[in-house]
């Protein structure tokens, strides 16, 4: 194989053999990232999920409710609402049959860095029980632990709803709202305080279907 | 069988390449778990991507076995975060880009030190400006989290289980630490005032002399 290339000839044949190794080699390495992919996926998806039951938990506590909120869940379809195109999933908590809350894993499209998911936990009333992010699309080191950093900033919606402030309020102070946007941002907390309206504005139009449709419905 | 590839002549001296290899993991050595996870990474990528790259044919052109190269070097951090995904998704969430940014050090190392038909020279090479990386790396990072955050090994059980909470160390409460120091700008004024404390150093040595 150690060809010394002599002429045009040898050359060619030896780029060809060239090319014929590189493919070889990403056909190894295509079957060795399916492999392990297959191995890895399940997985990678099973700490999603726990990672979001935690984060229900801590939002509506288990000792609050009777039902597995996590599989209790309807799909969303309102664009004008929500603002969002895709279905959202909406978890429902109940104690004794009753409804105890609704907890909508929406997204802000327009954060500063692109897309925030967040979960918006709502009670029966229409009270805001709290806001979480879910994830954020943010280099770590630069802006990053945006729940760290401004830990005081979501726990403020707690108790919030449609008529607290009135609903023309509900903006950052910038827009001649009521909350308080974050030294050097505005963007995303505005984002925010937007999907959060749109949340409760989509809870109060349609409270009732929220609770009654059954598992994996969609709602629109 | 040298004649169309000769040993590459690279004559960048190990501590420059090195200094060059450091710039992508540089932002994530701002806690010293996620100095440790990444450089311990990047180990990871170097030995494998150095092992696969010794079983390369040694009569391919320069331009091939370096297309040959990066194809390794990515697939083995490919195949390293979707193994990090799976079982430290802690880790993975800290390192976020910079796990994937690991293939443009490596490649630079391994293009660097791969030398045909040596494996065992190329390995030793890469793994030396490794160690040397991950030396600059642990400075960097103990500096940093502690001018920054006012701790040691904060969020340490992420990468290394629960264990490690016994590691965390705060000296000062986290607020009052120096902002700078932690967003990425402050790994480069760290890194030169690392320069400036080491060249002070030979200096007094040299006049000592």
């Amino acid at each position: 194989m150690a060809a010394q290339p002599e002429g045009a000839d040898a050359t060619s044949r030896h780029r060809l053999l060239g090319a014929l190794a590189i493919v070889v080699l990403a056909v190894l390495g295509a079957l060795a990232l399916g492999g392990v992919d297959r191995v890895t996926h399940e997985r990678v998806e099973r700490n999603a999920q726990e990672w979001l039951i935690e984060r229900l938990n801590l939002l509506v506590p288990p000792t609050a409710r009777d039902n597995d909120v996590f599989s209790d869940k309807a799909f969303a379809i309102a664009p004008d609402l929500l603002g969002i195109d895709r279905p959202i999933a909406v978890y429902r908590a109940r104690k004794a049959g009753q409804p105890i809350a609704a907890i909508l894993h929406t997204t802000a499209p327009d954060g500063y860095r692109g897309p925030i998911e967040l979960l918006v936990a709502i009670d029966a009333k229409g009270s805001l029980i709290g806001v979480q992010v879910v994830r954020h699309r943010e280099t770590p080191g630069l802006g990053d632990a945006f729940e760290n950093r401004h830990r005081d900033w979501l726990p403020k919606f707690r108790g919030r709803s449609l008529d607290d402030p009135p609903q023309q309020r509900w903006a950052v102070r910038a827009d001649g709202g009521d909350f308080d946007a974050f030294t050097g941002a505005t963007i995303t907390p505005r984002a925010i305080v937007k999907a959060v309206r749109r949340s409760l504005e989509f809870f109060r139009a349609k409270r009732e279907t929220i609770f009654q449709a059954p598992n994996n419905a969609e709602i629109r | 069988m040298s004649a169309n590839s000769p040993a590459p002549n690279y004559s960048t001296p190990p501590d420059v390449l090195a200094l060059f290899a450091l710039c992508p993991l540089l932002a994530v050595s701002d806690t010293l778990a996620n100095a440790i996870s990444s450089s311990v990474a990047m180990l990871l990528v170097t030995i494998g991507s150095t092992a696969i790259a010794a079983f390369l044919p040694r009569w391919l052109y320069d331009e091939t076995r370096f297309a040959a190269l990066a194809l390794i070097v990515t697939l083995v951090v490919a195949l390293l975060s979707l193994l990090v995904h799976a079982w430290l998704p802690g880790v993975f969430d800290a390192l976020g880009v910079f796990l994937a940014l690991i293939v443009s050090n490596v490649l630079l190392l391994v293009q660097a030190e791969a030398t045909p038909g040596a494996p065992v020279r190329a390995f030793a090479s890469a793994a030396r400006t490794s160690i040397f990386v991950i030396a600059i790396m642990l400075i960097l990072a103990t500096g940093r989290e502690l001018v920054g955050r006012g701790s040691l090994f904060r969020e340490s059980d992420q990468a290394f289980g629960a264990w490690a909470n016994g590691l965390h160390l705060q000296l000062f409460r986290e607020d009052m630490g120096f902002l700078l120091a932690v967003l990425p700008p402050g790994a480069f004024i760290a890194l030169g005032l690392l320069f400036a404390a080491t060249k002070w150093w030979r200096r007094r040595l040299q006049h000592e002399q």
